[in-house]
């Protein structure tokens, strides 16, 4: 389970999240909607490692994993994720990016969602809707017991964002994975087991 | 109508590249002529016998410098980019600053140095060649340092950061520098290695003060012996050969760097860890770069004793201060708003590549030559001037501040760029309201760079400076002929502070405002 307490980041004089507390179990997923700038993406970045809190902490599996003095390695969190842009690595292939985090990647699921013929392109052969597809199967293939998604359907149309939606849904369940889904778009998190709405950094149920 | 247009833009590149390669175009063209009449002038093409030694020398120097300095750059670049606190921004502000100190300066202070430890060690039977190679290859390592370190850290700061943090999260911080960082920092560092190569081995004055002989004094020598500017093209032609190669294979990446400011969150990666043997390494790396510093200030004010030391070579040199002073500025303006321009089409051509760096793979002599050719015969009446020395080291150093804007442009996001062309309602109203705002830090980057090469400027200079006049340059080249001495330290420890403050402009320029605004981007 990852538990969220007290959890405080200011930049300088700027307050971006105000004592938040929440907590993910595995199986679970919990949507968080608001507006832009409402301290969402602080909050994933913050789980994810990048950043260390200004206040209050973070606990992985009952494992300290962030405080204002310590911040645990992002690798060893446990956690994947998906970010508001696809973050593929420009000097590996499509597949290489996968097997960077998954060695032996399922087929089944390239072929689903329509990457089976561009594995060898490069990002920058690829189109915006391209890059995200291998951005959320390469999350959802990694070996991690929890899933950060930041806006991951974003900009995509709407066939292409309900089947990639789809896919998201059966993965994450299927593999039992905690799921912390950031999104504008209230129709993409009716399945969360729990909603909260953020607002000027700070957090409250829908 | 859209043909016309294009034709109209196209006139003033024209003219620009005219203006650069002219002397060089006309400089081959004679010297194919001379071929037709004389084909034994093709023996100077071959490398053979002492010739053969000396293409040696330079290579060997050239690869071991640029080797050092790359492998230097790599491991305390990565330190000092990724470090926080007041103490590694001291390091860093202090190295970096003396990036565009004259290779002749850290001669200066090396040779005491060398000669100072000589004394301490003669009780001992123990010395330090103060001649050949060795001390050749120390004095262009210390030069070239901070060149290679700051590209490096370029490098380091261009790598997307969600990229890196994406990578993160499945791997440690070592295998991912080592699978993403430095992979994706290559092409800047792979630049570095190219430029420093291209520097050490089209230089002549280090190497003559040490009495290494290499091939590029041996083109010098030539021209001197026959004043036929001939017999220097078809001898320069094995080092264009090796240097456009080099220019070639480590540019090729450079064109290729796309960065998107408004991604980039250096903080993130405060917390990042290494190994302790990888750590080990990076803080050997930064001693190194810590000696330079202290050894090149320190040895100035030593070698100069006494402020009044300072007044006294300042007031016997002001002429000379203000000739240096008109070249370099005059020439960075020049060559910024040339820069600007061909940054322009850096990203649609690697030939633009090829073509804008060219004069940088040129041993300076032939720019030289070439202008003597040219400007003698055909406009003699702005041979003798003042434009020549302008001309010359715009020619050389125009490809550096064609870089340095490319590059910085492409920090920012293309996207604002092409939004403003589409949605201009006057002509040129993109150009001053979204581009030279967002490329200004570029361009007082390059304007302060150029100023920093223009002064160092040795070999086109002295070839074509007006008669009666001399640039600091090379009055100091000349004293250290003579052998050091107070006053010449006091010039030095001059030109470095004056280096040391233009090139804190320039980096305040490029680095520091283009941060601000990625800031305000996200």
């Amino acid at each position: 389970m990852i538990t969220v307490e007290k959890l405080s980041k200011s930049y300088g004089r700027v307050a971006a999240l105000t004592e938040v507390s929440l907590t993910i179990q595995k199986g679970e997923t919990v949507g968080i909607l608001g507006p832009s700038g409402s301290g969402k993406t602080t909050l994933l970045r913050l789980l994810a490692g990048f950043e260390q809190p200004t206040y209050g902490n973070i606990s992985i599996d009952d494992e300290l994993a962030s405080s204002p003095v310590y911040v645990l390695e992002p690798s060893l969190r446990d956690i994947s994720a998906v970010f508001q842009t696809p973050a593929l690595w420009p000097n590996m292939t499509v597949i290489e990016n996968i097997e960077y985090v998954q060695p032996n990647p399922q087929t089944g699921l390239f072929k689903r969602v329509g990457l089976w013929e561009l594995l060898d392109r490069y990002p920058n052969e690829l189109s915006g809707g391209e890059a995200r597809r291998v951005s959320i199967v390469r999350a959802l293939m990694a070996e991690k017991s929890y899933l950060l998604l930041d806006e991951p359907l974003v900009n995509l149309n709407p066939e292409l964002k309900t089947v990639l939606h789809e896919i998201i849904v059966e993965e994450t369940k299927r593999r039992g994975l905690g799921v912390l889904y950031i999104s504008h778009d209230a129709s993409e998190l009716e399945y969360a087991d729990k909603r909260y709405m953020m607002s000027e950094g700070k957090i409250g149920e829908e | 109508m859209m043909g016309n247009k294009k034709r109209i833009a196209a006139v003033p590149q024209r003219i620009l590249l005219f203006f650069l390669f002219n002397p060089l175009i006309y400089l081959v063209g004679d010297s194919l002529l001379q071929v037709v009449s004389d084909p034994s002038l093709l023996e100077f093409v071959l490398p053979v016998g002492r010739r053969f030694d000396l293409l040696i020398n330079s290579l060997k120097l050239a690869t071991t410098v640029s080797i050092t300095v790359t492998v230097v750059g790599v491991l305390a670049g990565s330190k000092l980019v990724y470090e926080r606190g007041k103490v590694w921004n001291w390091i860093k502000t202090g190295f970096l600053l003396t990036a565009p100190v004259p290779p002749y300066i850290h001669a200066l202070v090396w040779s005491g140095i060398v000669s100072n430890i000589n004394q301490l060690l003669k009780g001992m039977g123990i010395s330090f060649s103060g001649y050949g190679f060795g001390i050749s290859y120390l004095v262009d390592t210390m030069a070239y340092l901070p060149l290679g370190v700051g590209l490096a850290m370029i490098g380091f700061m261009l790598v997307e950061t969600p990229a890196v943090e994406a990578a993160r999260l499945y791997k440690d911080n070592f295998r991912v520098f080592v699978d993403v960082v430095l992979p994706l920092a290559s092409p800047m560092i792979l630049a570095a290695l190219g430029f420093v190569f291209i520097l050490v081995i089209t230089d002549y004055s280090i190497p003559t003060l040490y009495s290494f002989s290499v091939y590029s004094l041996e083109i010098f020598s030539e021209f001197s012996a026959s004043n036929n500017p001939a017999h220097s093209v078809w001898l320069s032609i094995p080092l264009v050969l090796i240097t456009t190669l080099v220019l070639v294979v480590s540019l090729r990446g450079l064109r290729n760097t796309v960065q998107s400011s408004s991604v980039n969150r250096e903080e993130s990666l405060e917390y990042w860890s290494f190994p302790d043997w990888f750590n080990r390494l990076q803080l050997l790396a930064v001693t190194v770069i810590i000696v330079q510093v202290v050894f090149l200030v320190g040895g100035l004010l030593v070698e100069t004793g006494s402020p009044v030391n300072m007044y006294y070579a300042v007031e016997a040199a002001t002429d000379d201060l203000v000739t240096s002073a008109i070249i370099g500025f005059v020439g960075a303006l020049l060559g910024a708003g040339l820069g600007y321009v061909l940054s322009e089409r850096l990203g649609k051509s690697g030939v633009w590549w090829v073509m804008i760096s060219l004069p940088l793979a040129l041993p300076s002599t032939i720019v030289g030559i070439g202008l003597i050719d040219v400007y003698n015969s055909w406009i003699p009446w702005l041979y003798g001037t003042m434009a020549m020395p302008i001309i010359a080291v715009t020619t050389r150093f125009v490809a550096i501040a064609t870089i340095i804007i490319y590059t910085q442009s492409r920090r920012v996001d293309q996207l604002l760029f092409e939004i403003a062309a589409l949605l201009k309602r006057e002509k040129n109203q993109d150009l001053w309201q979204v581009k030279l705002p967002l490329q200004k830090y570029g361009l007082a980057a390059a304007v302060a760079a150029l100023v920093a090469f223009n002064v160092g400027e040795l070999g086109g200079t002295l070839l074509v400076v007006p008669p009666g006049r001399e640039t600091i340059t090379i009055r100091i080249f000349n004293y250290l002929h003579y052998g050091g001495s107070e006053e010449v330290a006091g010039l030095c420890l001059l030109i470095v502070v004056l280096m040391m403050t233009l090139t804190g402009i320039a980096f305040k320029a490029y680095g520091g405002k283009q941060n601000d605004h990625c800031r305000k981007t996200q």
